[in-house]
């Protein structure tokens, strides 16, 4: 029909684990489904099928290259023939898309899910692994997400206007409160070390802020308890001082003022409405 | 033909991990070549914390994302980026490869070959005629690929659709000496036969790199030294083409600087003895 159909057609065979291995039982069948000229028809039904699936492994290989030199320690327990026993199934799960934005992002957090679903089948069964990917694509996303940069910027410059009953907390794209099952900053310590983490440190629960600073492209991260990440949740921009109050005491204005001053959280005025894509996300 | 671009000398791609070697070794290349996706989809700190420490040196940009070889109108949001990126850098010329790497179904995320077609010149000549309207003061180079895979049934080899491109599109070319040397190999052609048969008068800048040898094919990896082959290749072209610039690309297995360092000096010493324009 057009070459356009001709390239979506070598693009799918490239990407598409099951349309590949159909085009290399039978390609006239695999082929069908495209509106192709009989000569494009021709011309991809030629095409060398060894080279053509090395030049799919390397498709791969290089989409996960991507993605794991963002996640160095992660990358330190998987095995060693991840890429060969585990792209085809990455390939076919998460198979590449049309992007406005860092690919190297979107596949960092395509590969932090595989890793998680693969830990979570007991495929993998790296103890650490889960906690070790969600932290490490957690810090790449607050670096390297434009939205993260954006609210960090807002926070920063935000004037503190006066707390009345009806400002609105708002915790924003560039912190992310993740809670792990594990003393995580302990394992990563050892890993970062050549070091297996000693097994007690899976034992017990860290809650982490990471907040993205807005000087250098870099994540402050902080302990928090139960009760703080609870009421950070709670500054969703939508409830006000006066409910916070309701819900824990007058005091909660001076425990919010501190988030403030850390450039944790900002305060909205009644009439103020949400930043675009502003709300934190978990991840 | 592009007599008025600075000759820039011996260069390296900017990469992350090579930040503080660069920094350090400032006295082993002229200039850098940055990727521009690394830096238009970034938060501004970080692109700025990298150009602060760049500023003193001479930049050029290089994209591969481009995808002039699509068969559809380029992504206008990629390419204003991209633009605004090499204004930003004032690079003196920018470019990216003559290949195709997404469709409307899928990014492939990697430099595949277009089918060399009447059809096919056709769209990627519009696709260079709206590149160079969009940034009309600075010069846009394409550069040839390496492919693992050719397209059956072309009605021209890739010599005479190169040609034909930067000609009719009026661009300069970025040639890959590694990449000649890799496609005569893996696809059985004399590398010298096609460098006689494109406009080497249009050669701005010069890639090299270093590739790995395979069974039954040889892969362009940019994580080792250079063959004597591409060694040789390059001898041939600087002295045959006004080159302004040779840079080389090393992407991963990163060694100690001093063979990085090597390698540039070998470069420097081919262009600064053999390049007909200096």
């Amino acid at each position: 029909m057009s070459l356009i159909e001709m390239q979506r057609a070598l693009s799918v065979i490239l990407t598409s684990p099951g349309v590949r291995h159909e085009y290399q039982r039978d390609p006239d069948f695999a082929l069908r489904q495209f509106s192709l000229t009989e000569r494009e028809r021709t011309t991809l039904a030629a095409l060398d099928s060894g080279r053509l699936q090395r030049y799919s492994a390397m498709l791969i290989a290089g989409r996960l290259e991507l993605a794991l030199k963002a996640l160095p320690v992660t990358r330190l327990l998987l095995p060693a023939d991840f890429t060969m026993k585990f792209g085809e199934l990455y390939s076919r799960d998460y198979p590449p898309v049309i992007l406005a934005g860092s690919a190297m992002l979107h596949e960092v957090h395509s590969i932090r899910q595989f890793i998680t679903d693969l830990t979570q089948s007991q495929v993998l069964n790296d103890p650490y692994l889960c906690n070790v990917v969600r932290f490490e694509a957690s810090v790449f996303h607050l670096t390297n997400d434009i939205e993260a940069f954006s609210a960090a910027t807002r926070c920063h410059q935000e004037l503190v206007t006066p707390v009345t009953d009806t400002t609105r907390p708002l915790l924003e794209r560039h912190v992310l409160i993740c809670t792990f099952d594990s003393d995580i900053l302990a394992i990563l310590n050892a890993l970062r070390h050549g070091r297996r983490p000693e097994e007690h440190l899976l034992s017990s629960t860290t809650i982490l802020l990471l907040r993205r600073n807005v000087d250098t492209p870099a994540v402050s991260i902080i302990r928090l308890n139960e009760a703080s990440r609870e009421l950070l949740q709670k500054c969703d921009g939508a409830t006000d001082i006066r409910e916070l109050s309701r819900l824990y005491s007058d005091r909660i204005v001076d425990v919010l003022d501190r988030f403030v001053q850390s450039h944790i959280i900002a305060m909205l005025a009644a009439e103020e409405a949400l930043p675009t894509a502003a709300l934190s996300t978990g991840i | 033909m592009y007599s008025n671009l600075p000759q820039l000398g011996v260069g390296l791609g900017y990469r992350m991990p090579l930040h503080n070697d660069l920094l350090a070794n400032r006295h082993t290349f002229d200039f850098l070549e940055l990727i521009n996706d690394q830096f238009i989809f970034s938060p501004l700190d970080k692109q700025e914390q990298i150009l602060r420490d760049l500023r003193s040196i001479p930049l050029v940009a290089h994209g591969v994302a481009m995808s002039v070889g699509t068969a559809q109108p380029l992504d206008q949001d990629y390419l204003q980026a991209t633009v605004a990126f090499v204004d930003h850098i004032r690079a003196p010329w920018f470019s990216d490869h003559l290949c195709f790497t997404k469709t409307d179904l899928a990014d492939l995320g990697q430099l595949t070959p277009v089918w060399f077609t009447e059809e096919t010149l056709a769209q990627v000549i519009s696709n260079v005629m709206a590149i160079k309207r969009a940034c009309p003061a600075v010069p846009f180079l394409l550069e040839n690929i390496t492919y693992y895979f050719p397209l059956p049934g072309s009605e021209m080899t890739e010599a005479e659709f190169i040609s034909r491109v930067l000609v009719e599109a009026d661009c300069g070319l970025l040639l890959d000496v590694n990449n000649v040397f890799i496609n005569s190999q893996n696809l059985g052609f004399d590398p010298y036969d096609f460098l006689t048969a494109i406009p080497l008068e249009r050669v701005v800048q010069v890639h090299i790199a270093g590739h790995k040898e395979t069974p039954g094919l040889i892969i362009d990896t940019h994580d080792r030294p250079m063959t004597k082959d591409v060694w040789d290749i390059l001898s041939f072209v600087v002295a045959r083409a006004p080159v302004k610039a040779v840079s080389l690309e090393w992407d991963s297995s990163y060694p100690a600087f001093s063979v990085i360092e090597h390698e540039l000096a070998c470069a420097r010493s081919l262009y600064s003895h053999a390049s007909p324009c200096l």
